[in-house]
């Protein structure tokens, strides 16, 4: 489907600014290379946002961004698009320098959507060739979709004024840093969080690690997942999403499928959240291994490796010799349950 | 639509979609706040057909309140937290409000304080993608469920209120108006006791 209503404004940076600089904006006529690239970014748009946000609220189902943008979509004019050009503005630091910000209105089927897509500024060269010569020049603003803080969302629904609380979108720089990254473009310009809260991402990640761990049948994946756990602590206060994660932690293809198969929704996946470390502990809080003589060894989940050290026994498949050391601080006989 | 249209996408939705998708909700809801104290239940019901028929027909000023009900009702998915004491509403709120997201959080009380009537926290929250089935089509599945969290007393006089008051049968006389103030005015004051009684007996780690 092709955008019906494309608009371009752009954005200088402006927080904290007093006078901050105007914010200049055009339509794109519906012809050309350019309408062409920006027509695909609108239908890829679903592929390409993968973190589901929502609009956050004062407690009172208002959120001003999402009024903004439930007024475009019923008139989308250079007029009413400004309101957010300059939302964006006045969010934008030095750091993220001058952006370029389009907003695309049209219909999937009976659909109302709509894209917000800001391409960042660079600097690079123009290179022409002719039938003898090769002419090169500077060209100090281009605005690059492919650069790594190229930023989305997309936005759709039947009902203008009940839906459009919901969407996704893409910020190409949460995967390189923290959740400080997100803070800009979901929580300051979009006034959103990310659909899947802290807690609950957090306890989704942990169960599914622990029902992996009881699922599968070998005793390498289940230490592969329990190793998982342990390290996992390293992402606490992260963003996060369990084939992210899974992608980081490099694991082999049965444990990931292991721990796939216990989200009950494959878009879950890809679902974003801050990793919240007392969650996660609360649902993974103990790795143990029993032994074939009997012993039973537990430890907490995140430092289960540090507790014990494991060798295998020369000789013996599968047999391991674990040894530690401490203080001991209590010793308890345990009946049967 | 008409109202036969209406009926006949609801009563579908109903049955294929919102009954699997609150028993679901419900073990959700179950897994969030089950481990807390003093819950006397929870539970999660799909709105009824009738009523969802008869709040979809309701007016405002004259026109039609809802112009696309299916879109625009949002407690097509009702749950309810029923729990001891009033500061036991507050502590569930805080953990509900950590594990969902939310667009409307209201205390319901009264309009005027020299009234009693019906009291809650309620809340309009994003059904977790966690229990919504995959393979139905997002369109016909709604974004949000109603949670409303009770003491004991709020969630008694509120079911007798609706079930004696309710009724077609006709306006209520001002002596069973006065009636049904008192018995609200009791179910607060039972409320207000107890709070105060959990706050002195029970130590204060017990308590939050």
């Amino acid at each position: 489907m092709k955008p019906e209503k494309i608009l371009s404004y752009l954005v200088p940076a402006g927080k904290g600014q007093e006078e901050p600089e105007k914010v200049t904006g055009t339509e794109v006529p519906h012809a050309g290379s350019l309408f062409s690239m920006l027509a695909s970014v609108f239908d890829h748009s679903d592929v390409e946002c993968k973190v589901p946000i929502r609009f956050i609220t004062d407690g009172t189902q208002h959120n001003p961004v999402r009024d903004e943008i439930r007024e475009l979509l019923k008139h989308p004019t250079l007029a009413k698009g400004r309101h957010l050009a300059e939302r964006l503005r006045d969010v934008s630091t030095g750091k993220s320098g001058l952006g370029l910000f389009f907003l695309m209105v049209g219909h999937e089927g009976a659909q109302h959507k709509i894209v917000l897509s800001r391409f960042p500024t660079d600097e690079g060269i123009l290179a022409e060739q002719n039938e003898s010569s090769l002419q090169i020049e500077f060209v100090e603003r281009i605005f690059m979709k492919s650069a790594k803080s190229y930023k989305a969302a997309t936005y759709s629904g039947k009902s203008i004024d009940a839906g459009f609380w919901d969407g996704l979108a893409v910020d190409r720089q949460i995967s390189a840093a923290q959740d400080q990254v997100a803070h800009y473009w979901i929580r300051e310009f979009l006034i959103s969080d990310f659909k899947t809260t802290s807690k609950a991402g957090s306890k989704r990640l942990a169960v599914a690690f622990k029902d992996a761990s009881k699922a599968v049948a070998s005793i390498q994946e289940k230490e592969e997942i329990l190793a998982a756990i342990s390290i996992t602590k390293n992402f606490y206060g992260k963003t996060v999403s369990i084939r992210g994660l899974s992608d980081r932690l490099n694991l082999s293809v049965s444990a990931r499928k292991a721990i796939e198969d216990q989200v009950p929704n494959a878009a879950l996946l890809d679902d974003t959240f801050v990793l919240d470390s007392e969650e996660f502990q609360h649902h993974a809080a103990y790795a143990s291994v029993e032994l074939d003589q009997g012993a039973m060894l537990t430890a907490p989940a995140d430092k289960f490796e540090e507790c014990f050290s494991r060798e295998a026994v020369d000789g013996k498949a599968e047999h391991y010799r674990f040894t530690t050391e401490g203080r001991i601080m209590d010793e308890r006989l345990k009946g049967r349950r | 639509m008409t109202a036969g249209e209406l009926r006949f996408r609801y009563t579908a939705r109903y049955t294929d979609i919102l009954v699997p998708l609150g028993r679901r909700l419900e073990d959700y809801l179950k897994g969030v706040v089950g481990d807390q104290p003093r819950i006397d239940r929870i539970s999660v019901r799909a709105k009824g057909i009738d009523r969802f028929l008869a709040k979809a027909a309701k007016e405002a000023d004259g026109a039609p309140k809802y112009s696309d009900p299916l879109d625009q009702i949002q407690d097509q998915i009702g749950a309810r937290i029923v729990t001891f004491y009033l500061s036991d509403v507050a502590r569930l709120g805080a953990t509900i409000e950590k594990y969902f997201g939310s667009v409307e959080v209201q205390n319901v009380v009264p309009d005027s304080p020299r009234e009693f009537g019906y009291e809650g926290r309620h809340y309009i929250l994003f059904i977790p993608d966690d229990v919504k089935d995959p393979a139905t089509n997002a369109e016909d599945c709604p974004t949000f469920f109603e949670l409303q969290i009770k003491t004991l007393f709020q969630h008694a006089w509120g079911e007798a209120d609706h079930d004696l008051i309710y009724k077609p049968s006709g306006v209520l006389t001002p002596d069973q108006r006065r009636r049904v103030a008192f018995t609200a005015a009791q179910a607060w004051g039972a409320d207000r006791m107890f709070e105060e009684l959990a706050q002195e007996l029970t130590p204060s780690s017990q308590i939050h």
